[in-house]
């Protein structure tokens, strides 16, 4: 297992590495200088700070400076947001996100799974077809379409539920449902697939045939085999609950890191869209470790 | 395409009483049966004939603005017929204009990933060993980076353009083509055929032209049809942020965001572009299903 480790967090090593150096050159190939504005910097003031952020070094020693900077947490300061940094921005909406992306996933796992574990005990019956047909209206509705029609229904024709902001319980609700949506399709199809599957491996007939009582066979022997395909899941869906934030943030005016990065993108806040870039680039690359790791724990074939 | 169609139909049933047929006649003959993925095909050659042909047939053009229709629901007397935006631009024309662009950038997108992906999959397999190890280590790598943010970013450096989401979704989608090729031409190159024409003297480049490529073609089909979709909500994902297709030009993700925005007061603006969106999505999944079932190697 050890070794195992080993090789999985070398092996992600070269993709950090990717991401941070994309991210460094792509800002030096941005045009136009830091201080070309509206107001001319006199040169004596120009060069004072060019000295102090390195902007007369060679590139590879900016690199160095800028790694270091990196691993300390800092992105440098907003290009357009006067009083904050990168880091800061991304310190303030994170909690947002991270709570909205969490509850997402789970309500995912939780409605996912029952309704693909009730379609495939029903194999080819009205409640599979019927589970099946909304998973794929699940997967196909892409969730800046479902987001508004959302509101539409709830916010503004029954008025239940508020259209935005963030706070209390009765705000979060359209998020999470928008956001995790695509994700409880995405997570009933597979379970159902993977538990159709699991029933007929021989262990599980034999299983049956000693006279398991169905309750135990489902919950004690078949789940383990059918939530695997779940497990490695996380790892992409996460990458996909992160895009997806961006979206619901901005349709919700929720204050995140989504929000932050398009704000940031529409306006050419360089240093803040490569801050979020980097975080979240980080972010989905160690939550794909941790998955593998997961995985590799439960699944003793993937570690030999 | 429906004369294709046809004559595909007329050969399969002529041959269906003798010996043989040809694998592809069977993946068709099995692709008919399925009444969805059928019905999902005429449904999506539907939406393309409306969205090249029908703008023609309306008095309005693109960004035309009828000032005394100024965000009036859909209505056939003034030849709205999908109403108008809060600007009075005729919304019939503008989404299936915007249907154009999507269209064009999910089959000109995924023909550049397919053309990418199956030369870079059928070389990697073909040659194996290290050149093998390092090119899909490669891919490996690209396939953990977040595309999506990256996209972004460039928007934000190169501004904001049409050709940029080509490149930029083309850059992405190969990867899996790539592996699919790959692993299939590992296996295709152990097989007889294969060496019997190394033995003839075929050159690499021939065989992996005449025999490997073709070979892989069916799974590479059906992913391809499932690309589409994914490369058209990519596209609508960008734009519907602002930060894909740019005024003059529209596309269903743009329309999308103005009628979210308006959709208190004009829900037919969110309405006739989404309706449009989900259905060709729902469409192309079900043609990437049903092609999926009949190309199954499987099941033969």
């Amino acid at each position: 297992m050890l070794a195992y480790i080993t090789k999985r967090i070398a092996g992600t090593l070269p993709t950090l590495f990717i991401i941070v150096t994309m991210a460094f050159f792509m800002i030096r190939l941005a045009p136009g200088g830091p201080f070309d504005s509206e107001r001319a910097v006199p040169p004596e003031i120009a060069e004072n700070l060019e000295r102090v952020y390195h902007l007369n070094d060679p590139l590879y020693v900016q690199y160095g400076y800028y790694l270091a900077n990196i691993l300390k947490g800092d992105f440098g300061p907003s290009f357009k947001y006067q009083d904050y940094t990168v880091s800061e921005l991304i310190q303030q909406g994170f909690p947002v996100s991270l709570k909205l992306g969490l509850l997402a996933i789970i309500l995912a796992l939780l409605i996912g799974i029952t309704l693909g574990a009730t379609a495939a005990l029903r194999q080819n019956g009205l409640v599979d077809y019927l589970v099946m047909t909304l998973a794929m209206i699940g997967v196909a509705i892409p969730n800046f379409v479902m987001a508004p029609i959302l509101v539409l229904v709830f916010a503004v024709f029954l008025g239940w539920l508020p259209a935005g902001g963030w706070g209390d319980l009765k705000q979060m609700v359209l998020p999470v449902i928008a956001l995790s949506l695509p994700q409880i399709a995405t997570v009933a199809r597979m379970t159902r697939a993977s538990l159709i599957e699991t029933l007929n491996a021989p262990y599980i007939r034999t299983a049956k045939a000693k006279g398991v009582p169905p309750r135990i066979l489902l919950f004690r022997h078949a789940s383990k085999a059918t939530m695997l395909p779940i497990i490695s899941w996380l790892g992409p869906a996460t990458a996909a609950i992160i895009t997806g934030s961006v979206v619901v943030e901005q349709i919700f005016g929720l204050p995140g890191i989504g929000r932050h990065f398009v704000n940031g993108a529409l306006n050419r806040d360089y240093t803040l869209v490569m801050g979020v870039v980097v975080f979240y680039g980080v972010l989905i690359v160690v939550m794909n470790l941790l998955v593998d790791l997961l995985y590799a724990w439960l699944d003793p074939r993937i570690r030999y | 395409m429906t004369a294709n169609t046809k004559t595909i139909t007329t050969s399969t049933t002529s041959t269906a009483t003798s010996k043989g047929q040809a694998p592809w006649q069977k993946a068709w003959k099995r692709l008919s049966h399925n009444k969805a993925a059928m019905f999902s095909l005429f449904l999506l050659l539907l939406i393309i004939v409306i969205c090249v042909f029908a703008p023609a047939i309306s008095p309005w053009a693109l960004d035309d603005v009828d000032w005394d229709n100024i965000g009036t629901s859909p209505d056939f007397s003034s030849q709205h017929y999908f109403g108008t935006d809060a600007n009075g631009r005729d919304l019939f024309v503008r989404t299936l204009q915007g249907g154009r662009i999507s269209l064009m950038v999910g089959l000109l997108a995924t023909a550049v990933s397919f053309i990418i992906g199956i030369l870079y999959g059928a070389i990697a397999g073909y040659t194996g060993g290290k050149t093998d190890a390092l090119m899909m280590r490669f891919v490996d790598i690209l396939y953990a980076l977040p595309f999506m943010f990256f996209v972004i970013l460039l928007t934000v450096y190169f501004g904001r353009s049409i050709w940029l989401i080509f490149i930029a979704i083309g850059a992405v989608e190969w990867l899996t083509m790539a592996r699919i090729v790959r692993g299939q031409s590992l296996s295709l190159k152990q097989r007889a055929f294969v060496e019997a024409a190394r033995v003839t003297g075929a050159s690499h480049f021939t065989i992996i032209k005449r025999h490997i490529i073709p070979n892989t073609l069916g799974p590479v089909i059906v992913y391809a049809t499932l690309t589409v979709p994914q490369v058209i909500l990519f596209e609508s994902f960008l734009s519907f942020l602002g930060l894909g297709v740019q005024e003059p030009m529209t596309s269903w993700g743009v329309l999308i965001a103005e009628g979210a925005a308006q959709m208190e007061s004009a829900p037919w603006m969110l309405l006739f572009p989404a309706s449009f969106l989900a259905v060709t999505l729902f469409c192309l999944n079900f043609i990437g299903d049903g092609l999926r079932d009949a190309l199954d190697p499987k099941d033969r």
